[in-house]
Parts: structure tokens; sequence; C-alpha cells
């Protein structure tokens, strides 16, 4: 016969142990939960984003193509006034206002190129004369916004999709630093990271090229220029920010810095 | 009356002192998650000055623990803590009482191997419903925060399956290796009724 005391030890062990087990088969149940969870809302990520990439390209595409007619008949133009062609410059730039509303209300300096070139369009469409070259200007100005929003639009669509951890440290020229650590979309700029964190005044650049955003004031701290650098992790430096903060793309795990000088 | 001489006194304090300290130091002390030494002190308390004092003993390490952690304050898990330490320490001096009930009626179950194997089993056991108890303080964390209570109580306990293996592997461990050697050596400093003692051990 088995002793009570033993009896009672094997049982208080078997109890232990299935304990444990349930324990780990609840745990195995509810990640194989999370895990099935999580596949199904990036599968329905990646859905959105094939029918977002489709309707973006289509977009792209029909642009582009009525870009391409109207460059090439201000190519084969001959004359001295090219101010005939500006019915199709004015439709052209109604039609990229149409397609791309959403990016232009999210990126505010894109919004600013919009909209510099169609007071540059104004002027120009008010004159009885409208040069080769002037025309030709308002075309350049409008491939490259149109590049930059359907490059930017794409990016926002693949940016939904995962979220990438940055730092980000502001630096006031009286010594005080505050650090943020943020996760973010992918396709995030500089720019967007520091509107996120701080209260931001900043003025458009025209002729700053890539990136028109020059910032002012960061949580309205204005005494002196703000710039920013980028923490280069193989060589361990601070690196100068080589373009406009709102032409700089994040990277996962990158540490950035806006620096007030005097 | 009873009265216990004042040499014995002294050192019931002074060894209880040397244990809370002790136990204090390592509790809040930077360590590996759920890897701790509090409840075998408890559980030794409760064995070798009683249930009452074990009681107490696991719950004011709890409470202290409770604010002064390395991971932080306790929070609403505190009492539960609390209730699950001071448990530990009651079935120390319950395991003398059964040591005690049980003494000559099994020579098998008196050999040290078979001793060795009952603390280790006790020391999981309790620990096993140590983290029972405290995973019902984070589910009820849980339900305050909005959670539905099943599912609540089914998450707390999920994730925390994890910690508790640690957590009752590293107290099998502990009991088995250092209980026996501990109270041994109780014995031979004096402490409390020795001859009681020595007759367990």
């Amino acid at each position: 016969m088995v002793e009570k005391r033993i009896l009672v030890f094997t049982t208080l062990s078997m109890l232990v142990l299935l304990s444990i087990s349930a324990g780990s088969a609840a745990y195995y149940y509810m990640e194989q939960n999370r895990y099935a969870e999580q596949l199904q809302e990036k599968q329905q990520l990646l859905t959105m984003l094939t029918e977002n990439y489709d309707v973006a390209v289509s977009k792209r595409n029909l642009l582009g193509g009525d870009y391409s007619l109207l460059f090439g008949e201000y190519q084969r133009f001959v004359g001295e006034n090219y101010s005939a062609l500006i019915g199709e410059y004015d439709v052209l730039l109604l039609n990229l206002r149409g397609n791309y509303t959403s990016a232009l209300n999210a990126f505010p300096e894109l919004n600013e190129s919009y909209n510099l070139l169609l007071s540059e369009f104004q002027l120009i469409s008010q004159k009885g004369t409208v040069t080769k070259a002037e025309f030709g200007s308002l075309l350049d100005g409008f491939y490259r916004l149109f590049t930059s929003l359907a490059m930017r639009e794409l990016d926002s669509y693949t940016g939904e999709l995962n979220l990438i951890d940055v730092r980000l440290s502001i630096n006031y020229s009286n010594s005080s630093t505050e650090w943020h650590n943020v996760s973010v979309s992918l396709g995030t700029t500089l720019f967007e990271l520091t509107r996120e964190v701080a209260e931001v005044e900043y003025s458009y650049d025209p002729t700053m090229e890539p990136g028109h955003i020059l910032v002012s004031s960061i949580n309205n701290y204005a005494d002196g220029f703000w710039v920013w650098y980028y923490w280069d992790t193989a060589a361990s430096v601070w690196v100068f920010g080589p373009v406009g903060c709102d032409a700089w793309i994040l990277r996962n795990n990158g540490v950035y810095n806006w620096t007030c000088i005097k | 009356m009873h009265m216990q001489p004042p040499t014995r006194n002294s050192r019931r304090v002074a060894v209880l002192g040397v244990f809370t300290a002790l136990c204090l130091a390592m509790q809040l002390s930077p360590r590996l998650p759920n890897v701790e030494f509090t409840s075998f002190f408890a559980f030794v308390v409760g064995f070798v000055f009683g249930s009452f004092l074990g009681v107490w003993f696991g719950g004011f390490v709890m409470f202290v623990n409770g604010f002064l952690s390395p991971w932080g304050f306790a929070g609403v898990n505190m009492p539960f803590q609390i209730a699950g330490m001071a448990l530990v320490g009651l079935s120390g001096g319950f395991y003398r009482r059964f040591l005690h009930n049980e003494k000559n009626t099994n020579q098998e179950a008196d050999q040290p191997s078979a001793k060795f194997y009952e603390v280790a089993v006790l020391g999981a056991f309790f620990t096993m419903v140590y983290d029972v108890i405290t995973n019902l303080g984070v589910a009820f964390s849980y339900i305050i925060a909005g959670m539905q209570p099943s599912l609540a109580i089914m998450t707390a306990f999920a994730y925390g399956t994890p910690f508790s293996l640690i957590h009752v592997s590293s107290s099998f461990a502990v009991f088995a290796v250092i209980f026996l050697p501990l109270i041994r050596a109780l014995n031979n400093v004096m402490v409390v009724e020795k001859s009681w003692l020595k007759r367990e051990f």
C-alpha cells in the first residue's frame, strides 16, 4: 500500500506539473491567436496596399500621359508666344490638385510648392506673350511636384504596413536637450517627425532643393538657427543634414538631432 | 506559564533580524526576473519560528518590496503579493507540524533523500500557489483597465506561465539545495527548541 506521505507529495508534484502544462498550453493558444490576428491584419493591409497601389499607378500614368502630351506639344511648338498652351496647362494643374488632394493636405511643404506653382502660372497666364523659357519653367515645376507627390503618396501607403523606431534629440542653445523615442510609419520624413513631437514654425524656401523647409522655431525657441544632424552609426559621428528636413526619410533605429546655433 | 531563557529569546530576535535584512537585501537587489529567495526565507521562518511569524515575515518583506522593488512599484498587485508570501510563511509552520505528526511512522520518508525531495516539491508547489495569487492580481489590474474578466484571467495566467516556469524551477532548486543545510546550521547555533528541531532533521 502506498504511504500517505508519498501520495501527498507526489500529488503536489503532479499539481505543479499540471499547472505549468495548462499554463503553457494557454500561453501557446494565446500566442497562436495573436499571431493569427497579426497575420490577418497584415494580410488586410497588403490587400489595401495593392488596391491603393493600383489607384496610385493609374493616376500617375494618366497624369504622366497628359504631361507627356503637353510636353510634346511644347517641344514641337513653332512660334514665339506659348500662350496657346496655357489652357492645357491649367487643366493639367487642376487635375494634379484633384488627384492628389489628400497628399497635398497631408504634406504642407508640397502644398506650398503647389501654391507657388499656381501663383507663377497665374502670373504668366495674365501676360499677353508667354516665352518658351517661361512655359518651360512651368512645365519643370509641374513635373517636379508631380513626381514628389506620386512618390510621397506611395510612401504613405507602404508606411501603413509597418512602424520603425527612431530617436530624436532637440538641443536648445541654452544647453538643455530633450530626447524623444518614437515609433513612426515607414517613409516618414524628419520634418514630419519633428512636427509630431514638437511645436514647429517653419518657412518655405523655393530655391532649396531637395527639401524646401527651413525650421525657424521649435517649441517656441527661436534664439538662433535650427540645423539638423543624423547619427552615422558606422563612423560614430553626427553628420550635418545634407538636404532639407522635409526631404530626409527616416530609417529604422535612426538617431537624429536638432540643434539651435547662434 | 512557559518562560524562555533570555539567551534563547535574544538569539531568536537576532536570527529573525538577520533573516529579514538578508531577505530584503536580496529581494531589493537587481536580479534575474522571478528568481528570488523570499519565499524560501518566509518558509524557513514559518518552519523555525512558527506560522504566525512566517505570515508576518512574508507579508512584511513583500510590503517593502512593493515600494522599493527594482522592477518598480507593485501597485494593485501588492496586496496579492503580500497574501501570497504570507501563505508561504504559513505553510512553513504547517510543514513543521506535519513532520511532527508523521515522525517515526515511515522510516523510508525519514531518509535525507526523501526530505530533500519533499522540501523541493513544497517549495515548487507554494511558489506556484504564490504565482496563481499574483496572477489573479495582474488579472484584477486588467479588469480595472477595462478588460473582460474571463479574458483578463486567461491572459494573466497564460502570459504569466513563462515567468512561473522560471520561478517554480528556481524555487525547486533553492529549496532543495539550501533548506536542509540551513536547518541543520540553525540547530547548531541553538536558535529555537533545539531538541525539537533535531527530532525533525
